[in-house]
């Protein structure tokens, strides 16, 4: 309405004071950020800083209203309510997943949704054929439109993905790890084209972890922590090393529990040799649907009542490894010399599938929750008792009170509130949600507990108590697997880390070496 | 806050089945309207019951069936296949009447393992498996019978009969005798009324377990509606002896879905298959367990097809899927998977035969009763699915 200032003094987008929580733990606060035209913007950060909140407000995925702050484009406030709105004006995101329909074509999937009509409404295949053409040159890519996405690379796939985006006259294209799963040379090659739409005037927003790329590909660089944007400036301005200790912050004082003195942990550090609970050998893991190798040749050992910390960059491995520990991804049986092994408790095993990982005594406490943690819907004693019904059940009937018994006790034990076995889990905040996930494997102790990111989108409070549990846990003796991109539990709980990088370890950190040099993690992980 | 969104659930989750007796009270207020009354007399809501029976009993099954994330659209066929095998081998063979029911029984449980087989362990969809087996069974139902309707008045008595008939024709249209205690009211009415005692005696008993038992909103409503029933069944010849196994039936069923860990495990591999496979269920041995039970409810909804006609047809159990599928979503079953009631299907089941029973009462034309029944269907799954978004 009556806004007169001029497009070209203001920034192409600007974002000011966002603020946007969910459930009571912020997300974002206060954060600003402001973009040119022709200028490719890097946000970097540790996992959880905010960096895709922030731009799923700017696609209007959270809608105007949803969080607080002021959000302009070209001069204007937008109130974004759905994505379409964002598109409208040119604002166009590639995700993390890419969204194409293997069983089309280029062409078919570049226009999908926003199809190019002929006179009676069917689809004008010619004009897509010479329009996917000439997208697919201004990303000087030599490929024929009619080639069906299911025979591409990934690395091409994410061409025609940006390519999807192009053709909707984008202004402002926003890629989010667009390199994680590319090999070097994709990624290279990526690399060149997105310079090439920057010289065409189109603005990029560009989320990723792989600080060279961002060093030498971005103009500017916004660094977001904990929901807050603490540094932002020229590329020229930063370098690598002090681009991370921004993401890593220096704060690094009693949010840790300290070790746990028991007779066994004292027994434990007294022995000479201490005894392996976990040995993994030459481990190689295959990505079942593309048949490329996740991990090659990871050999380690974890020691009873060590928490060993993996670490790694998304895309590094390290989810997969836990899979496949767990019999949910089977490892490569051997066509190489070396054979991938797997001890536990000194005894050689073979998981098929998660009971039988559960029956050797692991325990996985997993990435992501909702999608394969929790039956949101049931109660939490429900849930508590989900992986050990058979210790519950008298002749196949459960027994109900043996259940709220336990049920109740690993509720006072984790302090999960509110304090309720009959509550369904997903009325619980999301510290507690983590909780009941913790707190499933505990119905029997495990030797060897793997957690998967035990504190994503946990507050603060509820992290202290989870890592209370794994230090308790520890000091009986469970070996902890505990993998997390959060640099700051990584160094603050960790007894040893293991870093992996692009499917292979990287190095290993002892305690020591990791308090005086916490960037040291981060440099291995980015591959310097 | 906590408190209330706790006490928000309690209700959501007892409304849905307060609505659904709602809802079928309410068809019974129309139809007792639209026949004068003769809908809601004793002697048609005795025979409602009884209508309602084999319904019932298969949409017990398929309950679990949609709850685990699967369908079964073979149920109406392998049922008249069941029930026809069952009076062949009566009439043809020397079986005793007691093996008879054995081997029907047990055919009934391998073909549910042969639906589990190939859906859990092959991978195929259980719409296609199912599918095919309500061709298959189809095809072998008309071959079994040639065609015709085996009746069971045409078998003799001597070869593998004897006991074997009487309990079908008991199960058919046998009524729990009275053990002598009626009551004749003298209500001023010209002929007096009937109360049959041990059917009072018998509702007096459920009112009593569900005082004692008091296990949750949904059962002691359900109950209660039985007591009713006792009462309303009372006045006519008393309880009928399939709705006795029909509730017997339907207490198993509840038990294994709400109290046993094969219950537990079918509502977590349905809600949410990823966390199930994470907490180490096995997904396959659960699944192809299922499908056995649900082919052992088939085999007794085949038995008790063939003791109600007295005969078995070629047109047994056709569209008997259909009625199923629709009474266990109209009880609040989610095809999604991960939610549905034994007693909301039981409800369900009541309210698409009350449908049937009140339309052919009202004298309407079957055009006019498909067409009915289809909306209704429609209607109810559209208004489940928005109270649901709450």
């Amino acid at each position: 309405m009556g806004e007169h200032s001029t497009a070209k003094d203001s920034p192409f987008l600007s974002l000011s004071g966002i603020t946007k929580s969910f459930g009571g733990v912020a997300a974002l606060s206060g954060v600003s950020l402001e973009v040119s035209s022709g200028q490719i913007h890097a946000l970097v950060g540790e996992n959880g800083a905010g960096k895709s909140t922030l731009v799923k407000i700017m696609i209007g995925l959270y809608p105007h209203g949803s969080f607080q702050g002021e959000f302009r484009f070209e001069g204007k406030a937008c109130h974004f309510t759905r994505i379409a709105d964002s598109q409208k004006l040119g604002i166009n995101m590639v995700f993390q997943e890419l969204s194409l329909v293997p069983s089309l074509s280029i062409a078919e999937n570049m226009f999908l949704g926003a199809e190019i009509k002929g006179p009676f409404g069917t689809i004008h295949k010619h004009q897509s054929f010479v329009k996917s053409k000439e997208i697919l040159k201004q990303l000087n890519i030599d490929l024929d439109p009619n080639t069906l996405v299911k025979s591409l690379g990934v690395g091409q796939q994410q061409m025609v993905e940006i390519g999807k985006a192009l053709h909707k006259q984008t202004k402002i294209l926003i890629l989010d790890e667009p390199t994680a799963g590319l090999s070097t040379l994709e990624a290279e090659s990526l690399i060149d084209r997105l310079k090439h739409l920057r010289s065409q005037g189109i603005a990029i927003i560009y989320i990723s972890h792989r600080l060279h790329e961002v060093m030498r590909l971005a103009d500017r660089i916004t660094v977001l922590r904990d929901g807050q944007s603490v540094a932002t400036g020229l590329t020229n301005e930063f370098t690598e090393d002090t681009l991370i200790s921004h993401m890593v912050g220096r704060s690094l004082t009693q949010r840790f529990p300290p070790r746990k003195m028991t007779p066994t942990s004292m027994q434990l550090s007294q022995s000479e040799e201490k005894e392996d609970i976990l040995s993994v050998q030459n481990w190689d893991v295959v990505s079942p649907s593309t048949g490329k190798s996740i991990l090659t040749d990871i050999t380690f050992s974890l020691k009873k009542g060590e928490i060993l910390g993996i670490f790694g960059l998304m895309g590094s491995g390290r989810t997969e490894l836990a899979l496949s520990l767990f019999g949910l991804m089977e490892p490569k049986r051997s066509q190489k010399r070396l054979e991938s092994t797997l001890h536990i408790d000194h005894q050689k095993v073979w998981n098929h599938s998660a009971q039988d990982a559960i029956s050797k005594g692991l325990a996985l406490v997993s990435e992501d929750r909702k999608q394969t943690g929790l039956l949101l819907d049931r109660s939490v004693g429900d849930n508590l008792t989900l992986a050990h019904l058979d210790f519950f059940g008298h002749h196949g009937v459960v027994n109900q009170e043996l259940q709220s018994q336990v049920a109740q006790n690993l509720i006072d034990r984790l302090g999960i509130k509110p304090p309720q076995a009959t509550l369904a889990v997903k009325n619980l905040s999301g510290g507690n949600q983590q909780k009941v996930c913790l707190g499933k494997w505990l119905v029997r102790t495990p030797k060897v507990l793997i957690l998967d990111e035990p504190t994503r989108g946990v507050d603060v409070g509820a992290k202290y108590e989870i890592y209370s549990i794994m230090r308790d846990l520890a000091a009986q003796g469970v070996g902890v697997l505990m993998i997390s991109s959060d640099l700051e539990e990584m160094i603050g709980m960790s007894d040893r880390v293991m870093v992996l990088a692009k499917g292979k370890i990287a190095a290993f950190v002892e305690k020591t070496d990791l308090a005086q040099t916490p960037e040291l993690l981060m440099t291995y992980a980015v591959g310097l | 806050m906590q408190q209330k969104s706790k006490k928000t659930n309690f209700l959501l989750s007892h409304f849905r089945q307060g609505a659904l007796f709602f809802a079928l009270m309410v068809v019974w207020a129309i139809f007792a309207g639209l026949t004068d009354g003769m809908f809601i007399s004793p002697r048609n809501l005795s025979n409602l019951l009884i209508q309602s029976s084999i319904t019932a009993t298969l949409t017990m099954g398929m309950v679990l069936v949609i709850v685990t994330g699967y369908i079964d659209l073979s149920v109406g066929a392998v049922l008249g296949f069941l029930g026809a095998l069952m009076v062949s081998l009566l009439a043809r063979t020397g079986i005793p009447w007691w093996g008879v029911f054995l081997i029907t029984l047990s055919a009934g449980i391998a073909i549910g393992l042969w639906h589990g087989f190939w859906i859990s362990y092959q991978k195929v969809p259980a719409f296609i498996v199912t599918l095919a087996s309500m061709l298959v069974f189809r095809g072998a139902l008309v071959g079994i019978t040639d065609g015709r309707t085996l009746s069971l008045e045409s078998i003799d008595q001597g070869l593998g009969g004897g006991w074997g008939l009487e309990i079908l024709s008991a199960l058919g249209s046998g009524y729990l005798p009275d053990w002598g205690m009626t009551f004749d009211l003298n209500l001023g009415t010209p002929d007096g009324v009937t109360v049959h005692g041990s059917t009072l005696v018998l509702g007096a008993l459920l009112i009593t377990a569900v005082v004692f038992l008091n296990s949750g909103f949904a059962v002691t409503l359900l109950s209660l509606g039985s007591a009713a029933g006792a009462l309303v069944l009372s006045l006519y010849q008393g309880v009928p002896y399939i709705l006795l196994l029909v509730l017997t039936l339907a207490v198993m069923c509840w038990f294994v879905a709400e109290k046993t860990v094969f219950g537990r495990r079918l509502y977590a591999i349905g809600g949410h298959p990823e966390a199930a496979r994470y907490s180490g269920i096995n997904q396959k041995l659960n699944s192809f367990l299922l499908f056995g039970m649900m082919g052992l409810l088939v085999a007794i909804a085949g038995i008790l097809t063939v003791a109600r006609l007295q005969a078995a047809t070629t047109s047994a159990g056709q569209n008997a899927e259909l009625d199923a599928i629709a009474a266990a979503v109209i009880g609040g079953t989610s095809l999604m998977g991960g939610f549905g009631s034994v007693w909301g299907a039981l409800l369900g089941a009541l309210i698409m035969a009350s449908l049937d029973n009140g339309m052919s009462l009202m004298n309407l034309d079957a055009t006019y009763q498909f067409v009915i029944k289809g909306l209704i269907l429609l209607i109810a799954v559209w208004m489940d699915l928005r109270s649901r978004k709450e």
